[in-house]
């Protein structure tokens, strides 16, 4: 074929099925997801403004494993609760991380949860739904409030099992079985906690009918993997018998319970718009309302994010979809996003550091081979470091002699108790045991000189 | 029969699919490769100085900025001697906007090239940059040559310069198919992409250091990918380490968006040139 013969068909010309014109929207449209989420969390990084208590488990946990001490992952304060996770892509992060920079688990998160609408976009189209449809759907999943804050805020792994939940749809509908189960396989790369998600899979693919087989291999698959990774224990009965109830479980009940309860009941009116995707939805719900920890009652972390795909499933299964509906739907997602941004004003915005150059010099002066005692929004700055310790270990170990203490009890981390912070500063102005390096604004830095105990808290 | 044509390796199959893409592409970069070529030969063909225009230009431009902001004001940009300094910035950013001020007129400016034969006219955008592209590497050898006479030490990180180019080439095509695409249905764009480089350029950290500007100020330019990209550039190869590697994901994310939307646009306006041409 010469350049001046018109091509017989578009595959002839070069032109491959990522050229279509469509496809490279939808792509370009992912892109943009990342971009944003990226963005913000690389600016919000830069500002100090988050608790980031994840992501410097995270980062101590590459950093350790880079270190060939994997061991220590389980004892490690800052990640023993990610060593639960058994998750085998950390080893495969952990270099990406290292050598990449750690914006590239915000790039690597925001790309791969962006994905999914991939997977919403084609069972919708196979499904027969109008662009209208599959957009609310898509848009649903992608600005769900958990899933767009627990990408934006922090960095959480489980998060990426919301792109793996409407994937493994997609391929099941597609009736392929090989990547289905591969990513079956890549999905435990995760940790045990994906069995969650991959049990509400399998529940809703056997209910559905037409994929009845590819939810028994989920199911089957799921409980030899729990099996084998867990020693069939129940990983989430701490959290049951913590059970309690605080202002972000009230969030909880209202943002999140309560929308999906008013839904439920519209569904008693319209029956048309009933489908099998409804039951993981209300399982999850329930089980989290259930456990009652801060975490899963929370309408901002990961704990909440698989409910997105499954949202998103609701509406590309919906037989009809009036547009009055997909207008409230898209009202309702916005309306959602606003009190997101209204609430991390005044969570996160509200209380920033404001001596964000302090910190900046108060970090220099720490070398790396260093142990560093510090809040959780301060400790990702070390970057990949496996010398990290949280704030609140203060009150909880023995503080070797020779170990960086940095604190900034102006501001709360979410996780160190206001008073344990306050009694190191009036120990630290009092040197005792402890050489003040540097105390500007608020930061203070100091090194042990000796053992200390830690102080009780009340 | 219809199972020969719909397997793997029939006729229709997806090998075959795929290699029949592999010879399109094939095509498509002859073309665009001969295409740029025939750029460079006729800007230059009837000049006195032909290609030695490449370098003229930076070299002015450095000097220029280098006199007012070297001499004239005192801008510090130790321990870079602001000739190299300045020079090293614009080498690079004139890549850029020479890239998307030559893609402006690609597919406007070849109306009977377009009617007579068929071809992807995304080639033609493509092109203008590649042949951009050949005019800095000569700028590049400049550039090089005065590292050598001002023996500014270069640092082996410098081997990051290409993987970093290449964010700066797709970026540089994503505008590019974007302008040219407007350009068909709104001439003002040549203008508007002019006025609009101008005030890109200051607002990116060509001509004065980062560390120089306000601290919120340089969140904001290093959120522009030009802004990452340029610094990246000049930190990779003056001081061997990323000032700011946290950009680098940014960039590359908006990299991203600006070569694929540019392009989905490109071929959202391209059954429309036939029209308005």
């Amino acid at each position: 074929m010469t350049v001046n013969q018109e091509p017989s068909s578009p595959s002839v010309s070069g032109q491959g099925s990522l050229l279509k014109t469509d496809q490279i929207s939808r792509w370009a449209w992912v892109w943009a997801y990342t971009a944003i989420v990226t963005t913000l969390a690389v600016v919000r990084y830069g500002m100090f403004v988050s608790h980031g208590y994840s992501l410097a488990g995270y980062l101590t946990a590459f950093a350790l494993i880079l270190h060939g001490n994997s061991a220590l992952l389980a004892s490690n304060l800052l990640t023993q609760h990610i060593a639960l996770q058994h998750a085998w892509a950390l080893w495969v992060l952990a270099p990406f991380a290292k050598y990449f920079d750690l914006s590239f688990l915000f790039f690597a998160s925001a790309f791969w949860v962006g994905t999914g609408s991939l997977a919403i976009w084609r069972i919708g189209l196979m499904l027969g739904r109008d662009r209208g449809t599959i957009m609310v759907a898509s848009v649903l999943y992608l600005l769900y409030p958990s899933m767009i804050a627990a990408n934006i805020y922090d960095f959480h792994l489980m998060v990426w099992a919301s792109p793996i939940i409407v994937w493994l749809v997609w391929y099941a509908l597609d009736r392929r079985w090989v990547p289905f189960l591969a990513l079956l396989v890549l999905a435990t790369g995760i940790g045990v906690g994906v069995s969650g998600a991959l049990l509400l899979t399998g529940l809703g693919l056997i209910l559905w009918r037409r994929t009845v087989w590819f939810g028994l291999l989920v199911g089957a698959f799921t409980v030899l993997y729990w099996g084998i990774s867990h020693g069939l224990s129940w990983p989430l009965q701490e959290g049951l018998r913590q059970g309690h109830i605080d202002l972000r479980t009230v969030l909880y009940l209202a943002w999140i319970v309560l929308p999906a309860a008013i839904a439920v009941g519209g569904l008693m009116l319209r029956k048309g718009l009933y489908n099998v995707w409804w039951v993981p939805v209300v399982a999850l719900v329930g089980f989290n309302v259930m456990q009652g920890t801060v975490q899963s009652t929370s309408p901002f972390t990961d704990a909440s994010a698989w409910i997105a795909p499954f949202l998103a499933l609701i509406v590309v299964s919906a037989g009809h979809f009036p547009s009055r509906l997909k207008k409230l739907a898209l009202l309702w997602t916005a309306g959602w996003v606003v009190l997101m941004g209204g609430y991390l004003y005044h969570a996160t915005w509200r209380p920033r550091p404001t001596n964000v150059a302090e910190l900046h010099t108060a970090l220099a002066m720490v070398p790396q081979h260093a142990t560093l005692v510090g809040q959780s929004y301060i400790l990702p700055h070390r970057r990949v470091n496996p010398n990290n310790m949280p704030a609140f270990a203060l009150g909880r170990i023995v503080i070797p002699a020779g170990t960086y203490v940095l604190i900034d009890p102006s501001v709360w981390d979410g996780y160190t108790p206001r008073t344990l912070l306050t009694e190191w500063q009036t120990r630290a102005a009092r040197a005792r045991g402890i050489h003040l390096l540097y105390h500007h604004s608020g930061v203070w830095l100091f090194r042990t000189t000796q053992p200390i105990v830690p102080i009780h808290q009340g | 029969m219809d199972d020969a044509s719909t397997s793997f390796l029939g006729e229709n199959g997806k090998w075959h699919r795929l290699i029949h893409r592999v010879r399109g592409m094939g095509l498509w970069f002859e073309l665009t490769r001969n295409l740029a070529s025939r750029d460079v030969e006729t800007r230059y063909k009837h000049s006195l100085l032909g290609l030695y225009w490449a370098i003229i230009n930076p070299l002015v431009t450095a000097a220029i900025f280098g006199f007012i902001f070297g001499v004239i004001f005192h801008v510090s940009t130790k321990p870079i001697p602001y000739v190299v300094f300045y020079l090293a910035g614009l080498t690079f950013w004139n890549f850029f906007a020479n890239g998307i001020m030559s893609a402006v007129g690609s597919v406007s400016g070849n109306a009977a090239l377009l009617a007579k034969i068929y071809f992807p006219r995304v080639v033609l955008p493509t092109a203008s940059i590649l042949a951009r592209f050949i005019d800095f590497l000569f700028s590049l050898g400049v550039f090089i040559i005065f590292i050598l006479i001002y023996r500014v030490l270069v640092h082996w990180t410098s081997l990051w310069l290409p993987a970093i180019l290449l964010i700066q080439i797709f970026f540089t095509m994503g505008i590019g198919y974007m302008v040219a695409a407007l350009n068909v249905l709104y001439r003002d764009m040549t203008q508007l992409m002019g006025l609009l480089l101008m005030v890109w350029l200051y607002f990116s950290p060509v001509i004065y250091r980062l560390s120089a500007v306000p601290k919120t100020l340089q969140t904001l330019l290093l959120i522009d990918p030009m802004g990452t990209i340029i610094e990246m550039e000049r930190n990779v190869i003056f001081t061997g380490r990323i000032l700011y590697p946290e950009y680098l994901w940014v960039a590359v994310a908006w990299t991203g968006v600006v070569f694929l939307g540019g392009l989905a646009l490109f071929k959202r306006v391209e059954p429309m040139f036939a029209e308005v041409m």
